[in-house]
C-alpha cells in the first residue's frame, strides 16, 4: 500500500499497446460522461444512465459530477420510501438502491481504496439508514487489515460506530490493537486522540466531540492517571523505534492535554509576554472565567504543581530513557527543548531564576538540534527565537 | 510367491521412503536413472513419517519382546524371523512377515540380513489416563509425527518444493505464536518490532538494545551496520550477545527463540568442567544438535529467522504441514511416482544381495556397457574407503567392505538385481554384521507426545478485534537451559500471558533447552477439542521419561496419567516385572468406582478434574503429592495430559566430515557403519525442531559424494506443467499470491484484464445509448 511507486506512467512511455489500452479508455471516460451529463442536463434518470454512470464510476470513481448524478436520481426512492413508513422499505425500491449502491461502492473501493468521493457517496447511501450497520463494520475491519494507514477507512470507521452507538471504550480497544500490530500510524493514533476526549471530556460527547473539537485547553481535560497511561504507552514505542515520528506527534498532544490542566486563566497570563497575537482570542474566555476564579484558587494552586511535575517527570524519562542512549536523536532532543520551555514560560520550574536556566537550556538544545539536523534549521531558529511558543499560547499544546 | 515385481532389475533400489531417500529417488529419477522405491509398511515416509497411536503401542510389544529374547538365549532361527505382528490386528503400520527365499542365492553372493523396524525409536514408555486408550478412535483421530518439524517460511526446503511444484500436494498452516518460559511465566517470544513494542515484560532499555541488535542484524544481511564483521567470526554467539549489552533473559529470547540453538549455549563453568572430565554425556547431546553456535552460524539462523517472518502472511517465521510431518516425505514421493519410479508398499527387505569385489566388478562390467561404474562405488570417496579398509583390518566384520551390494530379496523372497541400494541411517542401522565394532553409540534425541484436552495456552482476553477469543491452536514454546519452571498463580497472572498456576515452582532443569510444539485440529492431527503436545530435548539422561517428565508435569495436568505397560494385549505383560501396575491399570479401567470424587468448589458437580484415583502406581516423582492436594480447590488452569508417549531417537544426520566442521566426530560416524560398495547411507533425521536445513544439506552432500556429476534435484527442470504433467494442474507461480516480496505476482495481469472488461462493457454500453439517443 505505501511506498511503493506508480507504475503506469512507465509502463505507457515503453509500451504501445498500453498506450493503445490507455487512448480507449480516456475516450470512454470522454464519451461517457459527456453522454451521463447530456442527460443530467434534461433531468432524465434513466435506469439505463443510471447503469452507464456505474460502468464509468467503476472504470473512474472520482468523478463526483456523476456521484451526485446518482444521488440526485435515488434521493426521491429514499424519500418515498422514508414517507411511506417502516414497513414498506423491507423489501421495496429503497432498500434496492440502499444495496445496489453499496456494492457499487464496495467495487469501487477494492480498485481504489482511497477515493474520496466515493466513501463519502457510501456514507450518504448508509445515513439512510437502509445498510446493515454490523456487515459495514465487518467490512471496514477488513479493509483497515488491509491497509491500517487508510484515513478514509479510519473516518468512515468513526461514522458508523456513532451511528451503531458503539461505545468509545470498545473502539478504544480496537484502536489500541492496530496501534500494536503496528505503531507507525497516524490515522490509528488520531483516532485514539478522538476517543479519549469522547470518554473524558464534556457531557456525553459522543455525537460532537469528535466534530466540533477545538483546542485541548478550551475542553474539560482527561484526568492524569488516564494521560499517565497514555505517557508509559508511547515511552514503549519510542524505546522500540525512536526515529518513528508518529508516535512523537501524539506526544505533543498528550502534553497539550496535560497543560489543559492549568486553567486557562493561567495560560494566557504566562504567555502574553510572548504571543500578544492570541491574545485577543483568550480575552473572551478569561472574562467568563473570571467569576469562578476566587473558589477555584486552591484548585488551581493544586493543578499547577500536578502538571509541574508531570513536566518534570517527562523531561526526565527523555533524558534518563532515550537520551542517555542516543545523545543525538533528533525527537527525543527536540521534544525535551519544548518541555523545557513550557516549564520555563509558563512559570512551572520555581524560581524565576530556575525558570531562566531552563529557559537557557531550551535555547541550548534547539541551537543543538540546528547542528545535527540542518535542513530544519530555520525552524530550530524560529523556536529558539521564542517564536514556536505562540502555538502554546493557541493550543495548548508544546 | 505371490506375486513379483517386475522389472526386476533396477539402476537403484531405494530401501524406505524417507525425506532424504525421496530427495536422491526423485533426483537420479531426473538424471534417467530405473528407481524402485521399497517400503516396509503401508505408509510413507520411514524415518520422518506420520503414524498412529496402534504403531507406537505395537512398537513398544516389539520392544519388549526383543528384551525378553534377549534375555533368554538368541536361538538361530528366531533371528531369521522379524517380530510378528502382535496385536493381531493390521494397521498402516504393521509390517508383514517374510516368506523363506524362493530364488537360490546367485554364485559368488551372500546375504546381508536386514530386519527392519516399524519404527525406528527406543526406549519408548506409554501413559494413559483412565479410559483413554485404543479404540477404533486411534486408528484415525490422530496423526503422530515421528520428527516433528517447524518449517521455515523461507528455508531451502520450500524453495525446493515449489520449484519441484510438490507445493500442490501440500498445505501449511502459519505457526499462530513463539513462546518462551521466563520468569515463571509463558511469554511471546520478542521477535520483530510489533512484538517488542507490545512487550510490556521488557524494559525500555530492553526494547532498544533488542531492536538494535535486530536492527543490526538486518544491516549485516547487506553488509553493512556495527554487527557485520561478528556474525561473520567464529565467536559463540552468546558471546556477542553480551558484548552488545544484551541481559541473560533477551540473550535467551534470541539464542532459543529466534536463533532456535538446540543445546545449552551459555554452559555453566561446572557444567563445562563435567564436559572436559570424564562423563562427556552432555557434549555428546550438544553436539548432536549443532553445540555452540558461531556467530557466523547465529547470522545465518537469525538471518532465515527474519526472511521467513511474513513471507506468507502475517508475522510468522515458522509453518506446518497439516496431515503431520509425513506429508512432505510424502508429497516428494509422489514427485518419484510420477517421474517413473516403482513404488512398492508394505514390502520389507530381508536381506541384501552381496557379491565378493572381484565377481563384483566383473558382473557390473558385463551387465553394463556404459561407465556404470562411477555411479557406485563408493559412498564416501576413495580417501575414506580407504580408511575404511584400513580400520577394518583387525575388526570382525572384516569381510563386509571387501564385498559389492548386487541386489535385494523382498519379503515375498524376490531378489530384485541393482547397482546402487539407498537406505537412511535408520534401516541401514537394522543390517546385520555392520556396525563398526569401534564406532561410538550414536547421540539420541528424547521425545515425547502428549494428548492434552485442551491448549497450553488460555484464550487472550476479549478485545474489540476479536470479540470471540480463540486460544491459540498451532504454536511452539521453548524453555531454556535450567530453567526455574513456571511460578504460582499469584505471580504468573501478574506477568503478561500466563495467568495459571503450576503444580510446583521447583525448577525444571534440563540442561539443554526442552522446545514444545503443540498442534490442534487446525492441522488435521487431532479431533476438534483435542491438542497435540511434541517435546524435545537432546537426551542427557538414559530414559527419555526422566528427561522430559518435569517438564511435562509442569506444563501440563499429569495427575491422571498411568504407564501403560503392554498397550496392545495385557495379558502377554503377565510374564513381565510390572504386573501391578498393568492390574492397576486395568481396574482403573473397568470400573469407576474407584474414582473419590472430592468436589472442591462445592458445587456437587464432581468435575471430572477433581476426580483422584485411588491406585497410584510408583512411576510418579513429586507431582503425585503435590498436585492433588492442591489442584482440588482451584479451578483446572492447566490442560489435562491424556496420553503420553516418550521415546529416544538417534540422532544420525551428519553423514561426510565435511558437513560436520569437525572433522574427527564427523569421520567418527561417517565410520559407523561398515558397508558393501554400492550401499549409498543417507541422513536420518536431526535432533532439532526447526527446520530441514540440516537434513536437505548432509543429504544433498551425501548424494554429491555417492554420484559425482548427476545432477541434484534443485539443478533439474520442472515443465510449467506441474510435477504431474499428465494432470494438466496450470497454476502459478510460486506459493501463493500474498508473498510480499516474491517479485510480480500474476495479480497485476488479473487485474489488468478486469480493468479492460470494465472500459469494455462502459464502451458498449454508452454506444448503445449513443445509438438509442440518435433514434
Amino acid at each position: 500500500m505505501h511506498g511503493r511507486p506508480r507504475e503506469y506512467k512507465n509502463k505507457l512511455k515503453a509500451d504501445q499497446k498500453a498506450q493503445e489500452a490507455y487512448r480507449k479508455k480516456v475516450d470512454a471516460i470522454r464519451n461517457g460522461t459527456a453522454l451521463v451529463l447530456e442527460y443530467r442536463k434534461q433531468r432524465n434518470y434513466d435506469p439505463a444512465i443510471l447503469d452507464a454512470s456505474a460502468k464509468l464510476l467503476k472504470v473512474v470513481p472520482e468523478i463526483y459530477t456523476l456521484w451526485n448524478y446518482r444521488r440526485e436520481a435515488l434521493e426521491p426512492v429514499f424519500a418515498a420510501a422514508g414517507s411511506a413508513g417502516e414497513e414498506g422499505a423491507a423489501e421495496g425500491p429503497a432498500q434496492r438502491a440502499s444495496d445496489g449502491e453499496l456494492a457499487l461502492t464496495h467495487a469501487c473501493l477494492m480498485e481504489n481504496p482511497k477515493s474520496y468521493s466515493t466513501w463519502h457517496h457510501r456514507k450518504w447511501v448508509v445515513a439512510k439508514g437502509l445498510a446493515p450497520l454490523e456487515r459495514e463494520l465487518h467490512l471496514i475491519s477488513k479493509a483497515l487489515d488491509e491497509d491500517q494507514r487508510n484515513f478514509h477507512a479510519w473516518n468512515y470507521r468513526m461514522f458508523i460506530c456513532r451511528r451503531m452507538g458503539r461505545s468509545a471504550q470498545d473502539e478504544l480497544l480496537y484502536g489500541e490493537e492496530k496501534i500494536l500490530q503496528n505503531f507507525s500510524n497516524y490515522s490509528a493514533w488520531h483516532f485514539r486522540t478522538i476517543l479519549l476526549h469522547q470518554m473524558y471530556c464534556g457531557p456525553g460527547a459522543a455525537g460532537e466531540g469528535a466534530s466540533a473539537g477545538g483546542s485541548a485547553s478550551q475542553r474539560t481535560p482527561i484526568p492524569h492517571d488516564v494521560l499517565d497511561q497514555e505517557y508509559d504507552m508511547v515511552h514503549q514505542a519510542f524505546a522500540t523505534d525512536a526515529r518513528d515520528e508518529s508516535p512523537w506527534v501524539y506526544y505533543r498532544w498528550l502534553v497539550g492535554n496535560t497543560l489543559s490542566h492549568l486553567s486557562h486563566h493561567t495560560l494566557a497570563q504566562n504567555a502574553t509576554a510572548t504571543a500578544t497575537a492570541t491574545a485577543t482570542a483568550t480575552a473572551t474566555a478569561t472574562a467568563t472565567a473570571e467569576d469562578a476564579v476566587e473558589e477555584k484558587d486552591g484548585e488551581e494552586e493544586a493543578d499547577r504543581g500536578r502538571v509541574a511535575a508531570v513536566l518534570e517527570r517527562e523531561a526526565t524519562r527523555l533524558l534518563e530513557d532515550h537520551l542517555a542512549a542516543e545523545p543525538d536523536a533528533k525527537w527525543p532532543l527536540l521534544t525535551l527543548a519544548r518541555l523545557r520551555e513550557a516549564q520555563a514560560r509558563l512559570g512551572l520550574a520555581g524560581s524565576p531564576e530556575d525558570c531562566e536556566a531552563l529557559l537557557e537550556e531550551a535555547r541550548s538544545l534547539y541551537g543543538r538540534l540546528m547542528t545535527l539536523d540542518p535542513m530544519r534549521r530555520g525552524f530550530y531558529q524560529d523556536a529558539l527565537e521564542g517564536r514556536a511558543f505562540v502555538v502554546v499560547s493557541a493550543l495548548g499544546t508544546v | 510367491m505371490a506375486w513379483t515385481i517386475t522389472p526386476s532389475k533396477f539402476d537403484v533400489v531405494v530401501i524406505g521412503s524417507g525425506l532424504p531417500e525421496c530427495l536422491v529417488a526423485a533426483s537420479l529419477l531426473k538424471a534417467g536413472r530405473d528407481v524402485l522405491i521399497i517400503d516396509a509398511v503401508d505408509t510413507y515416509g520411514t524415518d520422518f513419517a506420520s503414524f498412529t497411536p496402534a504403531a507406537l503401542d505395537d512398537a513398544i510389544v516389539q520392544q519388549q519382546q526383543q528384551l525378553t529374547s534377549h534375555a533368554a538365549a538368541v536361538s538361530e532361527t528366531s533371528r531369521y524371523v522379524p517380530a510378528p505382528v502382535p496385536s493381531g490386528e493390521e494397521h498402516e503400520h504393521s509390517m508383514p512377515k517374510c516368506s523363506s527365499i524362493s530364488e537360490p542365492v546367485p554364485p559368488g553372493c551372500r546375504l546381508l540380513r536386514l530386519r527392519q523396524r516399524a519404527l525406528p525409536v527406543s526406549d519408548i514408555h506409554a501413559f494413559a489416563a483412565p479410559g483413554e486408550r485404543g479404540g477404533p478412535g486411534d486408528r484415525r483421530g490422530y496423526i503422530l509425527d515421528l520428527v516433528p518439524k517447524l518449517v521455515y517460511q523461507s528455508e531451502p526446503l520450500v524453495d525446493l518444493l515449489v520449484h519441484c511444484r510438490c507445493h500442490h500436494y501440500l498445505e501449511f498452516k502459519a505457526v499462530e505464536g513463539s513462546y518462551i518460559l521466563q520468569d515463571g511465566g509463558i511469554h511471546p517470544v520478542p521477535a520483530g518490532r510489533a512484538d517488542i513494542f507490545r512487550d510490556r515484560r521488557l524494559s525500555l532499555s530492553d526494547k532498544r538494545v533488542l531492536m538494535r541488535f535486530i536492527q543490526g542484524c538486518v544491516e549485516a544481511r547487506g553488509g553493512q551496520g556495527h554487527l557485520k564483521d561478528v556474525l561473520a567470526s567464529s565467536q559463540p554467539l552468546a558471546q556477542i550477545l553480551a558484548a552488545e549489552g544484551l541481559s541473560p533473559r533477551l540473550r535467551q529470547v534470541i539464542l532459543y527463540g529466534i536463533a532456535m540453538c538446540d543445546s545449552d549455549q551459555e554452559p555453566t563453568p561446572a557444567a563445562v568442567a563435567a564436559d572436559n572430565g570424564i562423563t562427556a554425556a552432555d557434549a555428546d547431546a550438544a553436539a548432536a544438535v549443532g553445540g555452540v553456535m558461531t556467530g557466523a552460524g547465529g547470522g545465518a539462523a537469525l538471518d532465515l529467522f527474519t526472511t521467513s517472518q511474513g513471507r506468507f502472511g502475517h508475522e510468522a517465521a515458522f509453518m506446518v504441514p497439516s496431515y503431520g510431518s509425513g506429508s512432505v516425505a510424502e508429497a516428494f514421493v509422489r514427485l518419484c511416482a510420477v517421474h517413473g519410479a516403482v513404488t512398492i508398499l508394505r514390502q520389507p527387505v530381508q536381506a541384501l544381495l552381496v557379491m565378493e569385489v572381484k565377481e563384483a566388478v566383473a558382473a557390473v562390467a558385463a551387465a553394463s556397457d556404459n561407465g556404470a561404474g562411477s555411479v557406485l562405488s563408493h559412498n564416501n570417496g576413495g580417501g575414506d574407503d580407504a580408511d575404511r579398509l584400513n580400520g577394518s583390518d583387525g575388526g570382525a566384520a572384516s569381510s563386509t567392505a571387501a564385498c559389492s551390494c548386487v541386489g535385494i530379496v523382498t519379503a515375498a523372497g524376490q531378489v530384485v538385481r541393482c547397482k546402487t541400494v539407498v537406505a537412511g541411517t535408520g534401516t541401514i542401522s537394522c543390517l546385520e554384521d555392520v556396525l563398526s565394532p569401534s564406532a561410538p553409540p550414536p547421540p539420541y534425541v528424547s521425545r515425547a507426545i502428549v494428548v492434552l484436552d485442551g491448549p497450553l495456552l488460555p484464550a487472550p482476553h476479549g478485545s474489540a478485534a476479536q470479540p470471540q477469543p480463540v486460544p491459540k491452536s498451532l504454536l511452539t514454546m521453548v524453555v531454556p537451559p535450567h530453567s526455574d519452571g513456571l511460578a504460582l498463580e499469584g505471580q504468573a497472572s501478574e506477568t503478561a500471558v500466563a495467568a495459571w498456576a503450576a503444580a510446583g515452582s521447583t525448577g525444571i532443569g534440563n540442561p539443554h533447552p526442552v522446545r514444545v510444539l503443540q498442534e490442534g485440529a487446525s492441522t488435521c492431527v487431532c479431533p476438534a477439542g483435542r491438542f497435540l503436545l511434541y517435546l524435545s530435548t537432546p537426551a542427557t539422561s538414559s530414559s527419555s521419561y526422566d528427561d522430559l517428565w518435569n517438564t511435562l508435569a509442569k506444563l501440563t495436568d499429569t495427575t491422571d496419567l498411568r504407564e501403560v505397560r503392554s498397550p496392545a494385549c495385557p495379558s502377554a505383560s503377565a510374564t513381565s516385572s510390572s504386573s501391578n501396575i498393568s492390574t492397576a491399570a486395568a481396574n482403573v479401567n473397568t470400573s469407576t468406582s474407584t474414582k473419590i470424587y472430592t468436589d472442591g468448589d462445592g458445587d456437587g458437580d464432581g468435575d471430572d478434574n477433581n476426580c483422584a484415583v485411588v491406585n497410584t502406581t510408583d512411576k510418579h516423582p513429586a507431582t503425585d503429592s503435590a498436585a492433588t492436594s492442591s489442584s482440588s480447590p482451584t479451578p483446572r488452569t492447566r490442560p489435562r495430559a491424556l496420553r503420553a508417549w516418550f521415546y529416544r531417537q538417534p540422532v544420525q544426520h551428519r553423514m561426510v566430515p565435511a558437513i560436520a566442521g569437525a572433522a574427527a566426530g564427523g569421520a567418527a560416524e561417517a565410520l559407523a557403519y561398515q558397508l558393501p560398495v554400492g550401499v549409498l547411507q543417507l541422513p536420518g533425521p536431526d535432533g532439532g525442531l526447526a527446520g530441514y536445513s540440516q537434513v536437505l544439506e548432509a543429504t544433498k552432500a551425501a548424494y554429491r559424494a555417492a554420484f559425482p556429476g548427476v545432477q541434484w534435484l534443485a539443478e533439474a527442470t520442472f515443465g510449467r506443467h506441474g510435477a504431474g504433467g499428465a494432470e494438466g494442474d496450470e497454476e502459478e507461480e510460486g506459493i501463493g499470491g500474498d508473498n510480499g516480496d516474491g517479485g510480480p505476482a500474476p495479480a497485476p495481469a488479473v487485474e489488468e484484464a478486469e480493468e479492460d472488461a470494465a472500459i469494455d462493457e462502459l464502451t458498449s454500453a454508452v454506444a448503445r445509448l449513443q445509438g438509442g439517443q440518435g433514434v
